[in-house]
């Protein structure tokens, strides 16, 4: 198994999973908004997944800054740095009495981490597909590919 | 001004065309407009002749614009008339009443013929009075019969612009200074008794804009004299013969709607678009007060057909719907739903499209009512009152005396607690350890237990803590005697409050209740304990608000849970003086007022207590706060028409969902704000509605739902806004917005913020003038405002100066800042007002009848003279209400008659202190009687105990009253002139 394939392989698991996170956070939001929770479950259930949500992109990061990926790498550490932001600053979780009034400002974050997410779990999709072509096949099987593209290409 | 010579505030809103339902199905012809009918019949009346609905009149008067209407002659309205002008109110927005202090109702305007006109003339004398309350509501609602009504069918009468000017002296633009009035006048009041009070008449279209109220403020060009009138005596003030009037809600849109005390709208209208809500600029919304007292509302059974709303919103029925198909359905007012009547409710209609058995039905007669609430509406039985007292009994709290007054008042309380026989009570005290307290009934003597541990409190007895108050009566009384004694020679100073109100909370999580912390000393051990934060450095610098904010997370999070299991918590800080005669100790206000901020209860400040001092205030909040009428485990929701929504929630109370207020206990002393936006860029007119419903827990044990509802009509003109602007409502919401502002930013951004509105909104009045004025310029010394805003310039002034928001930190201490911004976020319109602006009552002149009971007992009060030195007299004496605590200021050449009559001391022997004198108890001179009388009748009604503290001029405590003298100019603060042409300057800068 080739590393460099296995690096972008769990990189691609942690971003799926990031993802989740931030669609779940959505839907309690919306849940909220809609009277389909209290505040204090929906409270409860945002501030569990925070940490989580840091933590992996903080080793999402660091895997990939590591190990040389540095585009991707320094992508995520902006959000990364958002976070640490987020943090220190103490606004990281939902404030139970506030809830009502931070749902906009929560939704937009949200929205835009899933956008993010949404890209570099494009991106990864891609490296994964481009490490597996450019490790796994054969020169030979390479050319053949190529020419079943092509082929493919001037039907359409 | 021209065009109200009536001069009765009535204002009336132009196309208020009645709520779909007024009329019946097909709209027959009924007596003309201006016959008897309507409002002659007393609307509350339980007479099963239909209210105001069956009047006739009225319905063609809605129904059929081009209807006959006698005296309606249809002169043509000018070219260029605005659609909402030629419909000038209808649907009786009443005056109320003759005001004091203004002309009789004038000769009818305009060249209509006589008879009832749009102008507000020929209005019965049964004019809803300027206080809701003051008359029984059988006599508020009904005129005489056969009176004639002062309303009119859209496109009634109406003058043709500038046609046979009416008599007024009030004419625009050059009132305010003295228009019509000789020069010289004596005083203020004098001057303003001419003044029409807020009203208008859509009479003609100029007359519609050229009522405004207007302040000259300097010369009007370079090198001409000052006039003498611009002298800030003539300023607008709620003062004299207008105080009371100034503070009186404005009359209610409709009979059906509920009471001004209950929901107060900051204007009586609705913005038609968007946009105009924009344009208006001051916040718009509803001052809610939903236990208002008294609690007298009629109160329907389960056996009353059950409780009918609407299948799609879930809206109450209330007067306002409309009845179709024979009485088998009703269309809902708030969303248009057609929801079938229950088989149990139904009843037939009559020809006027009403239900015969009206009367049996107050829901469908008055704006407020109570239901009993059934099965449906419990998840649980009804709890019991519950109370649990967490008491401080650190050394602070015996030496200050504080714990002696507490028990003692509890003890008197006990009779007086809400409940009867189903009450309970439980005890907890705490110092570095957590007492608890076994009070079964069967034991003699209460039981104490003591847990050391706090970091993981826990209960040491599964139940018994809380006991019913009943059966273990002997043994509550005997722990309340006992408690003084028993820690008398405390010497720990250490205070684990957090960890206390855990172990009380997990005493409480079963069934909730009312949590009583009575806090001495300052939070050392455990969670929540309390650092000193109270940082100069950090005063205009970004992270200021953060003085204003809980410190510790788990302030916030425990008045969560709290809310979660239907906890109220009260929070009594009695911090002890740091020494002797020092300022009180730093107890980190703004973090304990969390607690009670998030669970509907309240926060009572004594900073440095003295049991001297403060005793008698603390015991008879103690004793308010126990006996008051409480409801329990309440939520409140408030519902408006469709393409309204409310925005925005201010109070103390913990939103559970996005239009639901939780509140674990609600009592008369807490009111609401909301604000009221578009939800869609077009409200579809003629009327809106909003109506709040509480559902809770009585202390009797039944389930009931309070139900207000208010119609405003809609309007399509930003002048019709302006005119239907209530300034004291106005007033209470920009102090609650302001309060939340405080929270988020810095306290001198708060003050502008609220200025800016001011501004904002005094400029667009301004620029509605100027275009509609056409050519006429308005001169630029005059400020510009409408006569339903005079006050509000002075009110925010006082807004300014009070503790909440003067100053910097060195002018007001944090906590007591955060006090005051606690008490300003829950407080009622009336309260409000009276501490932006207190009165100042004359009391060294004996003429007059003040003081003295009138022949219904009722004690009549001097008239208030304006808050500024320059208005006093150094020879007399005043009392002022501040709302919080009177002051007997005394001039410093004061009489010896009135110190001898007063206080029975020989000021012959020099002049004694303030300190050792005492107003109360009454003296045997007649004016001492009347002084104390006066007090008393202030005192009435008040939740809070007002001490009455003697001052005299010129002496060191003067300066403890100065602030309140808010026209004055103080080192930090404008004096009411400055303000005023500061805001002139402001309005006149080009944006």
């Amino acid at each position: 198994m080739n590393f460099t394939f296995l690096v972008w392989l769990v990189a691609f698991f942690i971003q799926l999973a990031l993802l989740g996170m931030s669609m779940y956070g959505l839907i309690i939001l919306s849940d909220l908004e809609n009277d389909f929770i209290n505040p204090h479950d929906s409270s409860a259930s945002l501030n569990t997944w925070v940490m989580p949500e840091y933590i992996a992109q903080g080793v999402l990061t660091a895997m990939l800054l590591l190990t040389g990926k540095w585009v991707s790498g320094l992508v995520m550490l902006t959000l990364l740095a958002w976070n640490v932001r987020t943090y220190l600053r103490d606004e990281h979780k939902v404030d139970v009495t506030e809830v009502f009034r931070q749902i906009p400002r929560e939704k937009n974050i949200r929205i835009v981490k899933l956008v993010f997410y949404l890209l570099g779990f494009v991106y990864f999709i891609y490296r994964i597909v481009h490490t597996a072509v450019n490790t796994f096949l054969t020169p030979e099987s390479r050319e053949a590919a190529h020419k079943l593209f092509q082929d493919a290409a001037a039907t359409m | 001004m021209s065009g109200n010579p009536a001069g009765p505030p009535g204002y009336r809103p132009p196309a208020f065309q009645g709520p779909p339902g007024y009329g019946p199905p097909g709209g027959q012809s009924g007596p003309p407009a201006g016959a008897p009918g309507g409002y002659g019949q007393p609307a509350y009346a339980s007479s099963n002749a239909g209210p105001y609905q069956s009047a006739p009149g009225q319905q063609q008067g809605f129904v059929r614009p081009g209807g006959a209407i006698p005296g309606g002659a249809r002169s043509a309205g000018p070219p260029g008339v605005s659609a909402s002008m030629q419909q000038p109110g209808a649907l009786g927005m009443r005056p109320p009443g003759q005001m004091p202090g203004m002309r009789p109702p004038g000769p009818p305007m305009g060249n209509g013929a006589p008879g009832p006109t749009s102008n507000g003339v020929a209005r019965p004398p049964s004019m809803r009075p300027p206080f809701p309350g003051a008359a029984p509501p059988g006599q508020q609602q009904g005129g005489p019969p056969g009176g004639p009504r002062p309303m009119m069918p859209p496109g009634g009468p109406r003058g043709p612009p500038g046609s046979g000017p009416p008599p007024l002296q009030r004419a625009p633009p050059s009132f305010g200074a003295g228009s019509g009035e000789a020069p010289g006048t004596p005083g203020p009041q004098a001057a303003y008794n001419t003044i029409a009070p807020p009203g208008y008449s859509p009479a003609t279209h100029s007359s519609v804009l050229d009522q405004f109220d207007s302040l000259t403020l300097g010369p009007s060009g370079p090198g001409q004299q000052q006039d003498p009138m611009q002298s800030p005596a003539y300023y607008p003030r709620p003062t004299g013969e207008e105080a009371a009037a100034a503070r009186a809600p404005l009359p209610l849109a409709h009979p059906g709607n509920c009471e001004p005390r209950f929901m107060r709208p900051t204007v009586n209208a609705v913005p038609a678009q968007q946009a105009m809500r924009a344009r208006f600029q001051l916040p718009t919304g509803l001052i809610v007060h939903p236990m208002a007292e008294p609690q007298d509302l009629p109160v329907i059974g389960l056996d009353a057909g059950g409780i009918v709303r609407c299948r799609r919103c879930r809206t109450y029925i209330n007067p306002f719907v409309t009845w179709t198909d024979g009485g088998r359905r009703f269309q809902c007012n708030v969303c248009g739903m057609f929801t079938d009547v229950p088989m149990d409710y139904f009843c037939a209609l009559d020809q006027n499209g009403q239900r015969h058995d009206i009367g049996n039905h107050p829901e469908l007669t008055q704006g407020s009512v109570e239901y009993l609430a059934p099965q449906e509406y419990m998840v649980r039985p009804p709890m019991p009152p519950r109370f649990f007292f967490v008491i401080d009994v650190s050394t602070q709290a015996v030496q200050s005396g504080s714990l002696l007054v507490v028990c003692q008042a509890i003890k008197d309380s006990l009779d007086s607690l809400p409940g009867s026989s189903r009450t309970q009570i439980g005890f907890l005290t705490f110092d570095s350890s957590l007492h608890f307290y076994n009070l079964k009934s069967s034991l003699s003597q209460p039981q104490m237990l003591v847990v050391a541990e706090i970091e993981e409190p826990f209960l040491p007895l599964p139940d018994d803590l809380v006991v019913n108050l009943h059966e273990s009566r002997a043994v509550v009384e005997a722990l309340l005697d006992s408690l003084p004694q028993m820690f008398a020679h405390n010497m720990v100073v250490e205070s684990a409050m957090g960890p206390a109100l855990q172990a009380a909370f997990l005493a409480m999580q079963d069934f909730g209740g009312k949590m009583l912390l009575f806090q001495s000393a300052v939070p050392s051990l455990g969670l929540g304990k309390i650092k000193n934060r109270d940082n100069a450095a950090l005063w205009g610098t970004d992270s200021e608000h953060k003085l204003r904010n809980p410190d510790d997370q788990f302030y916030k999070k425990f008045a969560a849970e709290c809310s979660r299991v239907q906890i109220a918590v009260d929070v009594f800080v009695l911090g002890a003086a740091s020494q002797q005669g020092m300022p009180a100790v730093y107890m980190d206000m703004a973090s304990l007022a969390t607690l009670p901020k998030y669970t509907c209860g309240q926060l009572y400040s004594l900073p440095a207590f003295s049991a001297k001092r403060d005793g008698a205030k603390l015991a008879h909040d103690v004793r308010h706060n126990l006996s008051r009428p409480t409801a329990w485990e309440a939520v409140m929701r408030i519902r408006c028409s469709k393409g309204l929504r409310i925005s925005s929630f201010h109070g103390h109370f913990f939103i559970r969902s996005s239009d639901l207020l939780a509140l674990p206990q609600v009592d008369p002393d807490k009111a609401f704000a909301v604000q009221i936006s578009h939800d869609e860029s077009v409200v579809a007119g003629p009327v809106a509605y909003v109506q709040c419903a509480l559902l809770y827990t009585s202390s009797s044990g039944e389930r009931r739902i309070r139900v207000h509802t208010m119609a405003m009509p809609v309007v399509a003109e930003v002048q019709d806004l302006f005119r239907a602007v209530d300034g004291g409502a106005t007033l209470a919401l920009l102090a609650k917005l302001a309060m939340e502002k405080a929270c988020a930013s810095k306290l001198d951004e708060t003050r502008n913020a609220i200025q800016t509105k001011l501004v904002l909104a005094l400029r667009e009045y301004r620029l509605l003038h100027a275009s509609a004025s056409r050519g006429t310029t308005l001169p630029h010394n005059k400020l510009i405002f409408p006569p339903s805003l005079r006050y509000l310039p002075v009110w925010i002034l006082g807004l300014l100066k009070t503790p909440a928001l003067r100053g910097s930190m060195r002018d007001v201490s944090n906590d007591e800042r955060a006090a005051f911004s606690f008490d300003i976020s829950s407080a009622s319109v009336d309260q409000l007002l009276t501490w932006v602006y207190p009165s100042l009552y004359p009391v060294h002149d004996p003429s007059g009848d003040w003081g003295k009971p009138d022949a219904q007992g009722r004690i009549s009060r001097p008239l208030p003279v304006p808050m500024t030195m320059e208005a006093v007299n150094s020879s007399g004496a005043y009392l002022l209400d501040s709302g919080r605590i009177f002051v007997l200021w005394l001039g410093s050449n004061i009489g010896p008659t009135f110190m001898s009559q007063v206080f029975e001391v020989d000021a012959s022997r020099g002049q004694p202190d303030g300190f050792s004198l005492q107003v109360e108890p009454p003296r045997a001179s007649e004016l001492s009687r009347r002084i104390c009388a006066l007090l008393a009748d202030l005192r009435r009604g008040r939740s809070n105990y007002c001490g009455c503290f003697v001052v005299r001029q010129g002496t060191q405590p003067e300066a403890h009253v100065l602030p309140w003298f808010v026209e004055d100019r103080t080192q930090i603060s404008q004096s009411y002139q400055e303000f005023a042409s500061n805001l002139q300057k402001a309005v006149m800068a080009k944006s």
